[in-house]
C-alpha cells in the first residue's frame, strides 16, 4: 500500500492521533487498530512473502499494540511518518515470529513418536537416549500425519497439539493457551483432560490411518 | 464486522491494558455472552469491538471518571454498567495477581472501590 493513499491519514492527522497516544486518550488505541490495522496487513502482505496470514496478522498487531503501549518510541520528529513507523515495526516483528517458528519447526523434526505409551514427545537434539534413526524415522511419521492431525481441530485444539509437541506438561500453560485461566482450577484440569484426550485420539486415529 | 479488528480484540482479551480484557472477564462472569454484553452496554455488537480495542480506564479514581466519561462520550454507552463492568473485571485480574493467603477478595475489592467513587450518574445508552 502506498503510504500516500487517500485512506490514510495526513501528516497532521497522524500526529494529533499520536499526540492522544501521548495523552492517554483510552480511545486513542482503538483509532490507531481502525486506521492502520488493515494497511499494515495489506503492506506486509503485499511486501513480505509468506504463505503465514495468521503471523501477519499477528505482527501487525503487535505492531499497534506496542505503539498503544508506549507511544514514546515513535518520534515524529526524525521525519517518519506514523504509518512508516508501523510498517518497520510490524516488519520486524513478522520476521521475528517468523524465525521463532522456523526454530519451532526444526525442533518438531526430532518429535518422536513413542510405541510404548501412544503419546508424543520431542526428542532432544543430540539426546543419547534417542538414537538419530529413531528421530528421523519419526519426523518422517510425524510429517506425514501432522497434516490429517490438524485437519479440522479447533483453533484451541491446534493449540493443544502444539504444546503436546512441545512436551509441555503443564495444566496452567495449556489453561492459558487455551483462554480458559480464569475458570476455577478444577474446571481447567477437566477441561484441559478432555482436550488433551480428543487431540491423542486424533494422533491415534491418524497414526493407524496414515503412520 | 471488520475480521482483522476482531481478531486483535480477541488477542487482547488477555492483556489487562486494552478494555477488551476486564470486559470479557466481566462477561464471564455474569454469563453474557457478546450480544448480552453489547445489549447491556446498549450498544451494538459492532460498537462493542470497538470499545474493546480502548485502552482501559486508568485506575485513580479522577482519571477512572475522565476515563470512563470519553469513552462514553465517543459511544454512548451506558456509563454505569461500563463502570461496573471495569471495576470487576479490574478487580478480578487484581485478585489473581496477588499471592494465596494474601488479603484481598472480590467482594473487598468492590467495597473499597464503591467508597472511592461518587454517586454513579446514568449512562447515555439508550
Amino acid at each position: 500500500m502506498d503510504e500516500t493513499s487517500n485512506s490514510l491519514p495526513s501528516p497532521k492527522e497522524e500526529l494529533s492521533l499520536h499526540r492522544r497516544l501521548v495523552d492517554l486518550d483510552p480511545t486513542a488505541p482503538m483509532d490507531l487498530a481502525v486506521t492502520y490495522l488493515t494497511p499494515l496487513i495489506d503492506w506486509l502482505s503485499t511486501s513480505y512473502k509468506t504463505d503465514r496470514d495468521d503471523l501477519r496478522n499477528e505482527a501487525a498487531g503487535q505492531a499497534i499494540c506496542d505503539l498503544s503501549k508506549e507511544p514514546s518510541i515513535y518520534d515524529p520528529n526524525r521525519g517518519k511518518t506514523l504509518f512508516g513507523f508501523l510498517r518497520t515495526s510490524a516488519k520486524r516483528d513478522l520476521q521475528n515470529l517468523l524465525a521463532k517458528e522456523e526454530r519451532h519447526n526444526k525442533n518438531r523434526e526430532f518429535v518422536e513418536l513413542s510405541s510404548i505409551d501412544g503419546k508424543y514427545s520431542r526428542g532432544a537434539d543430540g539426546d543419547p537416549s534417542v538414537a538419530a534413526e529413531n528421530r528421523e524415522e519419526a519426523g518422517i511419521a510425524l510429517r506425514k500425519i501432522l497434516p490429517v492431525v490438524r485437519e479440522g481441530l479447533s483453533e484451541v485444539e491446534k493449540r493443544v497439539l502444539d504444546l503436546i509437541l512441545d512436551g509441555e506438561k503443564k495444566t496452567s500453560v495449556f489453561a492459558q493457551a487455551c483462554g480458559i485461566s480464569d475458570l476455577p482450577k478444577d474446571e481447567q484440569e477437566k477441561e484441559v483432560k478432555r482436550l488433551k484426550g480428543k487431540v491423542n485420539k486424533r494422533i491415534e486415529r491418524a497414526r493407524q490411518d496414515h503412520g | 464486522m471488520d475480521s482483522h479488528l476482531q481478531h486483535l480484540a480477541k488477542r487482547v482479551e488477555e492483556d489487562s491494558f486494552f478494555l477488551a480484557c476486564p470486559l470479557r472477564l466481566y462477561a464471564t462472569s455474569e454469563g453474557l455472552d457478546d450480544e448480552k454484553l453489547a445489549t447491556a452496554l446498549g450498544c451494538s455488537q459492532e460498537i462493542l469491538l470497538l470499545v474493546r480495542l480502548c485502552r482501559t480506564p486508568r485506575a485513580e479514581p479522577a482519571q477512572f471518571r475522565e476515563d470512563i466519561d470519553r469513552i462514553v462520550a465517543r459511544f454512548n454507552v451506558n456509563a454505569a454498567i461500563l463502570r461496573e463492568a471495569v471495576r470487576r473485571g479490574q478487580s478480578i485480574i487484581r485478585m489473581r495477581k496477588k499471592p494465596a493467603g494474601e488479603k484481598g477478595t472480590l467482594l473487598a475489592a468492590r467495597d473499597g472501590q464503591e467508597k472511592q467513587e461518587p454517586t454513579d450518574k446514568e449512562g447515555g445508552g439508550p
